[in-house]
This record gives structure tokens, sequence and C-alpha cells, in this order.
């Protein structure tokens, strides 16, 4: 077991020094549309942290809808600041109308999440960009117990205009009832693309699927997919909006999750 | 137990990614920050949405054009696709700047350096439109801001220095003459822009912007040389009361030229693609821009 854990261990490391070895200039440019954030409008975001000293803010309402009347909604904040080159630090915190159920879910109504997100790589001629992400749930909403950490990592590569995003994430829940998972796993990917044949870039079609562990440790696992867009509609706004659905889990699942917003830069 | 290992387990990765992530703050190479904040920026958007979408246009096409050029040389393809492209472009001009890493992505992930320099010297370039077409301008606070934009376009390793030497009349403007034509009336836009901005007081700037506009609308057909397109000659009044922003955005306008000289093998063979990239990092050198990031590495 011993062997087989540092083993283990020796890949994570390869990995890591492998990622070290392919930093060289990181050199991002300053965007508004291409910038993906969590739930901005996709579960996925880009490996591109928010340029030096932008600060962007998105407010969004999200509705979802289940079977059986069981229909939730609420609003959803977030700040992101780039606090350094490289690094952007932010705040994100969503309300919903159904606290409990959803918590039951993973979901907790008003819970504060904080992160970090540091580019590693920029994106060159023949590696993807690579982003290093750390973030802390705080429980300081209902139905919230202890403090849970996140860690992740993702890859953004593009192909002409077009852009594939990959993401993973281990979250660690600080406090849990005898039947949640403490350690949950997701994946995503996504996609993203102009919708302008001339080429203006002033609409972002996105879409994404996405697999994480069920809270329940007798759950299977989750999966989501999700359609959306970013439309330029000021020359620092942006106006988002998304149409997903949740494949698989519970019979009162989010059959449909709308979800519309807008984030501005400063 | 287990639980215990796995936070371990967790806990040296952080740590490892802690060290990569130090290592690589070390190398001192550092991305572009986000434009300086001023409350004269967008003032070119918000008062005169005509002008901008033109210079907006003028931008899509320049980092169009490098794609292109990029993609197949300075070539009549070149000449053809880019003019079709603008040409289409100015009949409905954008209102917002383009994302340049969409426009022209290939570029930008490939001679990320020099496209650092063109878009930092964007965003300095668009600094001088706003501050100049302020509400609140008058000359002691356009001075003043303008100056302060100049330092921060200047603390950035992609701000260009003064090059040696003149470079020879650039391959580009032969190859493809009707593209060259519209980027000079392109860069003259700016230039007649910020002349006409800086010439008159709030109140007067309206009629400047639409003599101006009415100007570059008829200038696409016409051909121009490469003089006409500088601060020097086309905005005396930008020249001798702002000496530094001019001799900047001239060179700004010099470097672009002799990018698109540096194109002109294209990426046919792999030859041609090594003298691309030896005549980039020259172009580069320079100017004294960061030469890393020139081609595939």
């Amino acid at each position: 077991m011993r062997g087989a854990e540092r083993v283990r261990l020796r890949g994570v490391l390869r990995g890591v020094l492998f990622a070290a070895s392919l930093f060289v200039a990181s050199l991002l440019p300053a965007q508004i549309l291409p910038n993906l954030e969590p739930e901005r409008p996709l579960a996925v975001e880009d490996a591109t942290p928010i340029p030096y000293r932008a600060l962007s803010a998105a407010i969004d309402w999200t509705y979802n809808l289940r079977r059986g009347g069981l229909n939730d909604q609420g609003p959803g904040l977030s700040l992101t600041y780039g606090v350094l080159r490289d690094l952007q630090i932010g705040a994100a915190q969503r309300y919903v109308t159904r606290p409990g159920r959803n918590a039951l879910r993973g979901i907790s109504s008003g819970d504060l999440e904080l992160h970090a997100l540091y580019g590693l790589v920029a994106e060159g001629a023949r590696r993807p960009a690579l982003a290093a992400r750390i973030g802390v749930v705080f429980p300081t909403g209902l139905d919230s117990r202890g403090t849970d950490l996140e860690l992740g990592g993702i890859a953004t590569r593009s192909f002409g205009a077009f852009r594939v995003h990959g993401s993973v994430r281990w979250t660690r829940l600080g406090d849990i009832v005898p039947t949640e998972r403490a350690d949950r796993l997701e994946g995503g990917l996504a996609v993203d693309f102009l919708a302008s044949a001339a080429g203006r870039t002033d609409t972002l079609i996105l879409a994404d699927a996405t697999v994480r562990s069920s809270p329940l440790i007798t759950g299977n696992a989750i999966l989501d997919v999700e359609v959306g867009a970013r439309q330029r509609i000021g020359i620092q706004t942006v106006a988002f909006g998304v149409i997903g659905s949740q494949i698989s889990d519970t019979p009162d699942r989010p059959r449909l999750r709308l979800r519309l917003g807008l984030s501005h830069f400063f | 137990m287990p639980l215990m290992r796995r936070f371990s387990r967790a806990a040296r990765a952080a740590v490892l990614c802690a060290a990569a992530i130090s290592a690589a703050d070390a190398s001192g190479v550092s991305s572009e920050p986000f434009r300086p904040k001023g409350r004269y920026n967008n003032s070119v958007h918000r008062f005169f949405p005509d002008l901008d979408s033109r210079l907006n246009a003028v931008r899509y096409g320049r980092w169009r054009a490098l794609e292109i050029a990029w993609r197949v040389g300075v070539t009549p393809e070149l000449d053809r696709e880019f003019s079709a492209f603008l040409l289409k472009l100015l009949a409905d001009p954008p209102r917002f700047p383009p994302e340049a890493v969409f426009v022209c992505p290939n570029f930008a992930r490939e001679a990320s350096s020099v496209f650092h320099a063109l878009h930092w010297g964007q965003v300095f370039e668009q600094q001088v439109s706003d501050i100049l077409a302020s509400a609140d301008a008058e000359p002691t606070v356009t001075g003043e801001r303008l100056a302060r934009a100049l330092e921060a376009y200047r603390r950035e390793p992609w701000a260009l220095s003064e090059p040696p030497s003149e470079a020879a009349q650039s391959l580009a403007f032969q190859l493809a003459p009707m593209s060259a034509r519209i980027l000079l009336a392109g860069t003259r836009l700016f230039i007649l822009a910020a002349e006409g901005l800086a010439a008159a007081d709030f109140g007067q700037q309206r009629w400047k912007v639409r003599d101006t506009i009415a100007e570059f609308d008829a200038s696409l057909a016409r051909d121009m040389t490469q003089s006409e397109a500088t601060y020097r000659v086309a905005a005396p009044i930008v020249s001798e009361r702002y000496p530094a922003i001019a001799e900047n955005l001239d060179r700004l306008a010099r470097f672009r030229v002799e990018v698109y000289g540096a194109l002109v093998p294209g990426a046919a063979t792999p030859g041609s693609r090594r003298e691309r990239v030896a005549l980039l990092k020259a172009v580069a050198e320079r100017y004294r821009i960061p030469t890393r990031g020139i081609g595939v590495e």
C-alpha cells in the first residue's frame, strides 16, 4: 500500500515539475469577453486569470426547474480582482430559496466562496495555458457546517478562435454527516467560439459538460450539461445566459436550469 | 488513519504546487496589466461613437492583417482577403474594440512578445484619444494625464524604444498595396482624430470629428505616403504640445510597418518560417522588446 502511495506521489511530483518546466513567458492580454469565471455562465472557467488591476463584478439570477413543484431560484454575486500579474482572487456567494433541500445536494445557500487562480503558463504554439486554483468555502449560509477546501487545475487550448477548456477539482468537506461524501471530485470539459462568421468579437457561444461525485456516499456521479452565451453589451460590460440540465442524479434533480446575468469590468 | 494519510498527501501536493508557483513567479516575466484607470476612459466611445466605431474597424483591420500575413505571408491573397474584410467591416463599423486574441489567435500564440507590444501600444493609443476627448479636458489636466499614461506605457517591457537606425522601405507596401493604403489611412485616422480633439475645446470637437471622419472615408481610395500618417506631419498641434506622446505613437506606427515587412516570407515552407521568425526577432531587438515567445519554442 505504501509502495502504491509512493508511486502516486511520484506521479503528482512529476506532474507539478512538468507544469513548472513548461513555464516560460506568461503573456496574457487584457480580455473582457473571453474571461470565463465559474458560473458566469458555465461551471468550467478558463485558464487565464483576470488581468492585473482589473476588477470584475458579476450578478446573476438562476432558476432551477425540478419535478414535483420543488423549483428554486436565487441570485449569485461575485467579485474578482487581478491582485498580481497572473494571479486573481475572488469571492462568490449564491442564494437559493430552498436551502435545506439544496444542502442535501451540496449547494448551501449563502456560503462564501473565496478563491485564488494562478496562471502557471500562458498558451503557446504547442502547449495549452495552465492554471492552478485553490478555494475555500466558508459556512456562512444556512444548513452549512464546516469549512471546505477546493484544489483544482484548469487547461485552455485554442484552435484558431475556437477554445477548449478542461478542469479538474478536488473538494474536501470540513464537516459531514455520516451519509455524506467528504472527498468530492469534479471534472469538466467546455468549448467556446465566436458567434460571428465575420469575426466580430462581441458574442461568444459556450457549452460544457461536467461530471462530479454525488454529495451522498451511496449516490452515483452527477452529469451536467450547459449551453450558453456571453454578449458584450457595453465597452466593459458583458451579459451572459445559460440553459442547462442535470442528466443524472435523484428524481428531483434540476431538469432545467436557466441563468441570466451581467458582469462588469472596472 | 486513511483520512490522515490522504490529507498529508494533499498537503504535500499543495506544497509542491506552491513551490512551482514561486519558481514561476521568480522568473520575473509578467503579463499585460489592465489599462490604467481614469475618469477619461471610454470618452471617445461615449462622446463620439461614430469616430469610435471607425477606430474599432481600423483596430480589427490591423489584427486581421497580422493574422492573414502570419498564415500566408504578405501576398496578393492577403491584399484581397484583408481589403474585402475591412471594407465590409467599415460598411457597418463595430461598436466595441476587438478582442485581439480572437482576431489573430495564431499570431498571438506564436509571436507573443510582438503581439503584446502591439496590443499594449493599442491600449496606449486608446488612452491618448480618451484623454484628449475627455469632457473635462483642459491643457494642464490633459498634459498631466498624458504624462501619467505615457509613464504607465513605458513601465511595461512591451514599450518600444527608439531603434538605432531607420528601416529600409518595407516590401509589404509593394506586395499588398491596397491593404497598405487602407492601413495607412487607418493610422492617419487616429492621428487626425487626436489632432482635432487637441486643437478644439469640448464644444468644438464635434465639428472637428465630423471633418476627420469625412476625410477618412474619402482617403481609403487615395494613395498616401508613409509620412502623411505620422504625428510629426499630420498633427502639428499634438506634436508641439505633447512631443513625447507623438514620438511614441509614431514609433508604434513604424514598428507596425516593420512587423508587416517581417511577415513577407510567409509560412509556406520551413525555410520561409525560419526566415520570418529571424526577421521578426530582428525587429523586436531593434525596438528592444523581449524576443522570447517568437516562433515555436
